[in-house]
């Protein structure tokens, strides 16, 4: 087939199949399958608009399920044991207790009229009649005749406890027996919030403290003793000062292993270099923003946070690919393109030296992109004094790129109190997919330098 | 259509109204499915093809820059969907030979009096990979450098592709020449391929897409 016959072969079909509007029948069914399309993506897009407030929400669960997991053990116990005094207030409450007696105390000295002192393993109780455990806080305990009968009324009802007589001034050793151990314990633990003040005088002002320290104390059993002849001092350690919460069965518990996790915020500010491909024509952006970090281990930490994020680049035209099919009429030399977005990241850190306040650590994550601005300057070759087409395009609706980059960073972190930290961060985000309108893989690094608050103490519990 | 019509249905489309969507959509059928038609294999396929078109154009349509002309903006995305719907075809190798239109003598092809649809079945009979690179150079007007960075493949091959295009059209040319001889022209072609498109001006109630 010679050219010219080629020609007018391919003009045949090219004019006949052009554009051929007259030719074709409108079909409805066509315009339902597409409203089918459309319907289906628009519910899609509400899940994906949703996203961002989802992934919030799942975040907030995630912390409010770390600080569940991690919370301090020691919290759990003085609720239990608040919990078994008040049992011991209804009980007195429900004895109708109307006198008291007056008891001689001593601030320094606690003189314990120890009728039975029962010892348990980890716990001892003293019962008294006319005076009472005092703590290194003043405590002043008033207890009478019918404390006592209280007392006896609750011993009765544990049955291993032999009667109690008010008149009798002596009293048998009460031996505590396992099965009875959690009525005995609660007895004397009484704190000061759970003063009933109808019974003011009542013996419910023994601390914690006291109480916690006589557990430490092995005291053996003393029978038959007259009140005066049994003085049970308190320790040195009620003195130097136990802390409130001191756990309530101090023999037990073991050194604290469990790992605390530590909350982090930061205010990040990091000056960094935008390229397409490569950063041989790269410009430089800001960044600022907000990181949340939250140690999951002695090792491992997830941050998030938002940047706002300038990246301005620089690449040409060949880079840039407009996607929808707009055909240029002269094809620019270059792209120039001014992007500003919210920089979503989720990364895994690593710590790989820790020594005094000094800490360096690698992470790796991903990113997110919200584009907030975008837009584009394009600059021709008019050398020769061509033509021209567009020179500048704002996208009107920037999109959204989830997990499109990946980030790779090493941290020196150092510690200047317990509660403030500086970081230095040298980072670099590689392009997984394209961003932007102009659908370019976009590549930063940079460096971000952060000021920390730790949300929580460093101190153990 | 005039060009306020236009850009106020575009604006209705960015806010996603389903009402000016359809009135777009009625209004450029005939001229997307013109094109789809031309590299599918079938109606059925042109109509699906167009469809996903239509879809990218009502998703992305607030990337359309309204000072740009917008049937240039469709066109550009029908053609590239369409390719994209095949592209897995076009590598195919074809060892077909293509003997039988050598030994045809060049007649006058642009004589014969074939009509819209006859040519598009012709087309349609064709390989995908030498329908795409006749659509491409032939009617689109792209040269084989530019076919073979949008088809990602070499310009050899692209050459190639629409030499072979040629005869096998030309062949069915001379073929439906010889056939609707005798009977004198109407519709001379007898391929089993169905007639994808019918003259709108023979139907009633049909929508006619003209002007545009």
């Amino acid at each position: 087939m010679n050219t010219e016959n080629e020609k007018r072969l391919d003009d045949l079909f090219k004019k006949k199949l052009e554009d051929p509007v007259d030719e074709i029948r409108y079909e409805e069914g066509d315009w339902d399958a597409l409203e089918g399309m459309l319907d289906k993506s628009s519910k899609r897009k509400g899940i994906i608009l949703m996203w961002p407030i989802l992934s919030g929400v799942a975040a907030l669960l995630l912390i409010a399920l770390g600080i569940w997991l991690f919370r301090p053990k020691t919290n759990g116990q003085p609720d239990n044991t608040i919990a078994g005094h008040s049992t011991k207030d209804t009980i007195i409450d429900n004895s109708k207790i109307a006198k008291t007696r007056d008891t001689i105390l001593d601030k320094n000295k606690a003189i314990a009229g120890v009728k039975d002192t029962i010892l348990d393993k980890n716990a001892s109780i003293a019962t008294t009649k006319k005076d009472t455990i005092l703590d290194k806080t003043q405590t002043i305990a008033h207890v009478n005749k019918a404390d006592t009968k209280a007392y006896n009324g609750h011993f009765a009802t544990n049955k291993k406890a032999p009667a109690i007589n008010n008149n009798v001034p002596q009293q048998q050793a009460i031996p505590l027996k396992k099965d009875n151990q959690p009525a005995y314990v609660q007895q004397p633990v009484v704190n000061k919030k759970d003063a009933n003040p109808g019974n003011s005088t009542l013996p419910n002002n023994l601390s914690n403290d006291n109480y916690a320290a006589n557990q430490q104390t092995v005291v053996p059993p003393v029978q038959k003793q007259a009140p005066q002849q049994t003085v049970t001092p308190p320790p040195a350690a009620n003195t130097a000062g136990l802390a409130a919460n001191t756990p309530a069965k101090p023999n037990k518990a073991k050194p604290q292993m469990a790992y605390r996790p530590q909350y982090t915020l930061s205010v990040v500010a990091a000056p960094d270099l935008n390229g397409v491909s490569s950063f041989a024509q790269s410009k430089v952006g800001t960044n600022i923003g907000l990181t949340f970090a939250m140690g999951v281990s002695r090792k491992l930490t997830i941050s998030t946070g938002a940047l706002y994020s300038v990246k301005p680049y620089l690449t040409s035209f060949a880079n840039y690919n407009n996607g929808l099919g707009y055909k240029w009429p002269v094809s620019p030399q270059s792209v120039t393109a001014d992007c500003r977005m919210l920089d979503i990241p989720l990364n895994i850190g690593y710590q790989v030296y820790h020594k005094q306040q000094n800490k360096i650590s690698i992470g790796t994550g991903l990113s997110s992109y919200i584009m907030l601005h975008e837009s584009y300057k394009f600059t021709y070759n008019n050398m020769y004094g061509g033509a021209s087409g567009p020179t500048n395009y704002t996208v009107p609706n920037p999109g959204r790129y989830f997990f499109g980059v990946m980030n790779l960073n090493a941290t020196y972190e150092r510690q200047i109190n317990s509660k403030v930290g500086i970081s230095i961060q040298p980072y670099l985000k590689v392009p997984l997919s394209n961003v932007g309108y102009s659908q370019v893989k976009l590549q930063t690094t940079g460096v971000a330098v952060g000021l920390s608050w730790n949300l929580n103490s460093l101190k153990t519990p | 259509m005039g060009d306020e019509e236009l850009h106020q249905l575009i604006r209705g489309c960015i806010k996603q109204d389903r009402k000016c969507q359809k009135m777009l959509y009625k209004a450029f059928y005939g001229f997307s499915m013109g094109i789809c038609l031309r590299y599918a294999n079938d109606r059925e396929e042109a109509a699906e093809v167009m469809n996903q078109g239509f879809f990218k154009v009502f998703t992305h349509i607030e990337s359309f820059d309204i000072s740009r002309p917008f049937k240039a903006w469709l066109g550009k995305i029908m053609m590239n969907v369409s390719i994209d719907y095949y592209r897995a075809n076009l590598k195919m190798a074809y060892t077909e030979d293509l003997e039988q239109a050598e030994h045809i003598s060049d007649g006058d092809v642009a004589d014969k009096n074939l009509n819209y649809a006859d040519l598009l079945a012709m087309v349609q009979k064709l390989p995908q990979a030498y329908r795409t690179v006749f659509n491409l150079f032939a009617i689109e007007g792209y040269s084989h450098e530019e076919i073979a960075s949008m088809l990602n493949i070499n310009a050899g091959t692209s050459k190639s592709n629409l030499h072979k295009a040629r005869q096998k059209l030309k062949n069915m040319i001379l073929k439906a020449d010889s056939s609707a001889g005798n009977a004198g022209y109407s519709s001379g072609m007898d391929y089993s391929t169905p007639i994808v498109a019918i003259k709108a001006i023979n139907m009633n109630g049909g929508y006619l897409n003209k002007g545009i």
